[in-house]
């Protein structure tokens, strides 16, 4: 058993019009990881989560879920959907039941499991995401957030080991965001494996502790934040900014002071200004 | 200003509280066929009579304003009313009143009162469910009556995205508003006009059709197949759902005895007018 979650291997994909969607991406994800995979709009985010379950065939290349490569026929799709769940961009995607229960019940309905149980995982899960409550009402009714949790709890309710959120954030109010976060750590320290797409910088420096970027379709990049956001050659062509703290770290830098440009939360920036004013 | 959005204020209206309103969705629709079915089979005016007053006590205790549901009765009644208004003039029977070659039988007058009478009930009894059952829990009692899945999900996936499109629909006005468009100006071309109007139709069916792709991807992604099942929330109706049936189906039973016993002297009321 390795301890290697997902992998793809020389993944490549082209669609019917001919455009090259991914260029053989190789990418690794351990248990327990948070990833976050980062590139501008139309580099092939989407269409790479849409191969992690199998909704997408590569057109040369794989996917391994667990060392086991994704052979596609509906009972292995089944199984491959249970171990990887994608939350996806708009939740009006995803809520298409007339009831918030109706919708978390969806997943675990399919993988065949028994009233009883069904009834568990929909009490527990809404829980997970703090929707208790909200059981009968009618998706279209709550508000961006609350569809967002909701979407979510429909994820949690299959029990996968790797959850796959789409921009999780897009659209949502700081406070929504923190939730979402929230919501994702206590996953991540229950031991899933989480891996977001986004744009948000400094939401990403918050959260991953590992980053891939992505840029036409290739994996330009891959390391922890430290590495990606004190790259700005890097930044710059994947059409991505540093974290504000980053910014202000180059800015003392070019000024003279003596700072260490690789430190990213406010407390360590805050700490090497404070040192380096001090000397 | 009547269109679509109109839609949002019937179910907020379903959406209110009162006795009726919190009854089981399946009993509600169980009822409504029940009084429908029976009034429809009655050849007597007495039975509709009688089932209209009992709809009329159901309208008040579900708070519903009687003058709101007499006009959505109005707007419904043309449909049937149609059929209704040649009756006294075809049918054969006595002549009551004829001018030159138009007659009126009686058996005909008879027969148009009678079927006005069963359409009033009928769209009573449909106008009382409609307005205290939200669409959702419209759908979710005919799934749960053991209609077949796919049908259901149709029904139950059309009502969830029904409320999304209107709201689309509106977004589009709006912004269309906003840069002054307006479907009565003079002071643009017609065909300009309807050209824009098209261009919105357009954009409905490819949102619906891209949304449906998209939903379609999202219910893959969580397993669905079609062997899959759909979750029915396993609830049993309550006392009081027990209650409003039972009730209904023993004022039923009365008129029956009734009408069977005593239609002789009901006089008019308990004449059979049904010509078949």
């Amino acid at each position: 058993m390795t301890d290697i979650h997902l992998e793809t291997k020389n993944l490549s994909f082209t669609y019917h019009d001919g455009t090259q969607a991914l260029k053989n991406v190789n990418i690794q994800i351990k248990k327990g990881e948070k990833i976050a995979i980062m590139g501008p709009n139309g580099a092939g985010k989407s269409t790479l989560f849409s191969h992690f379950n199998g909704l997408s065939e590569p057109t040369s290349g794989h996917v391994e879920i667990d060392g086991e490569k994704i052979i596609f026929e509906r009972e292995e799709l089944l199984k491959v959907r249970q171990k990887v769940g994608i939350v996806f961009q708009d939740p009006n995607d995803q809520l298409f039941a007339p009831t918030v229960k109706d919708d978390v019940a969806f997943g675990p309905m399919n993988l065949g499991l028994d009233y009883d149980e069904v009834e568990r995982r929909i009490a527990e899960s809404l829980e997970m995401v703090g929707m208790s409550g909200f059981e009968d009402k009618t998706p279209h009714h709550l508000s961006g957030g609350q569809q967002k949790r909701v979407a979510i709890a429909g994820i949690v309710a299959m029990r996968p080991d790797i959850m796959i959120l789409d921009e999780p954030t897009a659209g949502l109010d700081p406070e929504g965001v923190d939730k979402v976060l929230d919501i994702l750590n206590k996953l991540n320290s229950e031991g899933m494996s989480i891996v977001i797409s986004s744009h948000d910088i400094e939401m990403v420096n918050e959260f991953a502790d590992k980053i891939f970027v992505l840029y036409n379709g290739e994996i330009i990049a891959q390391g922890d934040k430290h590495q990606i956001f004190s790259d700005k050659e890097l930044l710059k062509k994947a059409h991505l900014k540093a974290p504000v703290t980053t910014e202000i770290l180059y800015k003392l830098k070019e000024n003279g002071l003596n700072v260490d440009t690789e430190k990213l939360s406010i407390e360590e920036t805050v700490e090497e200004i404070l040192k380096a004013t001090k000397n | 200003m009547a269109d679509i959005t109109q839609i949002m204020r019937f179910d907020d209206l379903a959406s209110k509280d009162s006795p009726i309103h919190n009854l089981e969705g399946r009993i509600k629709l169980i009822s409504t066929l029940l009084v429908i079915i029976v009034c429809v089979v009655s050849k007597e005016l007495f039975i509709p009579i009688a089932l209209e007053i009992m709809l009329l006590i159901i309208l008040k205790i579900a708070k519903l304003s009687y003058f709101d549901s007499f006009k959505r009765l109005l707007m419904l009644l043309p449909f049937g009313g149609a059929i209704i208004i040649f009756q006294p003039f075809i049918q054969p029977g006595n002549i009551i009143w004829s001018y030159s070659w138009l007659h009126i039988t009686d058996f005909g007058l008879n027969w148009a009162i009678l079927l006005l009478v069963r359409l009033i009930v009928s769209l009573t009894a449909i106008i009382i469910y409609s307005s205290t059952t939200p669409l959702q829990e419209m759908a979710s009692s005919f799934r749960k009556l053991k209609m077949p899945r796919d049908l259901a999900m149709i029904l139950s996936i059309m009502v969830r995205f029904l409320f999304l499109f209107v709201d689309e629909l509106a977004a589009i006005r709006k912004s269309q508003k906003s840069r002054n468009f307006n479907i009565h100006s003079k002071k643009v071309p017609y065909k300009w006009v309807v050209k824009q109007v098209g261009y919105t139709i357009g954009m409905m069916f490819l949102k619906a059709y891209e949304q449906g792709e998209r939903v379609h991807r999202s219910m893959v992604s969580r397993g669905f197949s079609d062997a899959s099942e759909m979750f029915n929330e396993k609830k049993s109706p309550a006392k009081s759902d027990y209650l409003y049936i039972i009730t209904i189906i023993i004022i039923i039973i009365i008129l029956e005895i009734i009408i069977f016993k005593y239609s002789g002297q009901l006089g008019y009321f308990g004449q059979n007018f049904s010509i078949n």
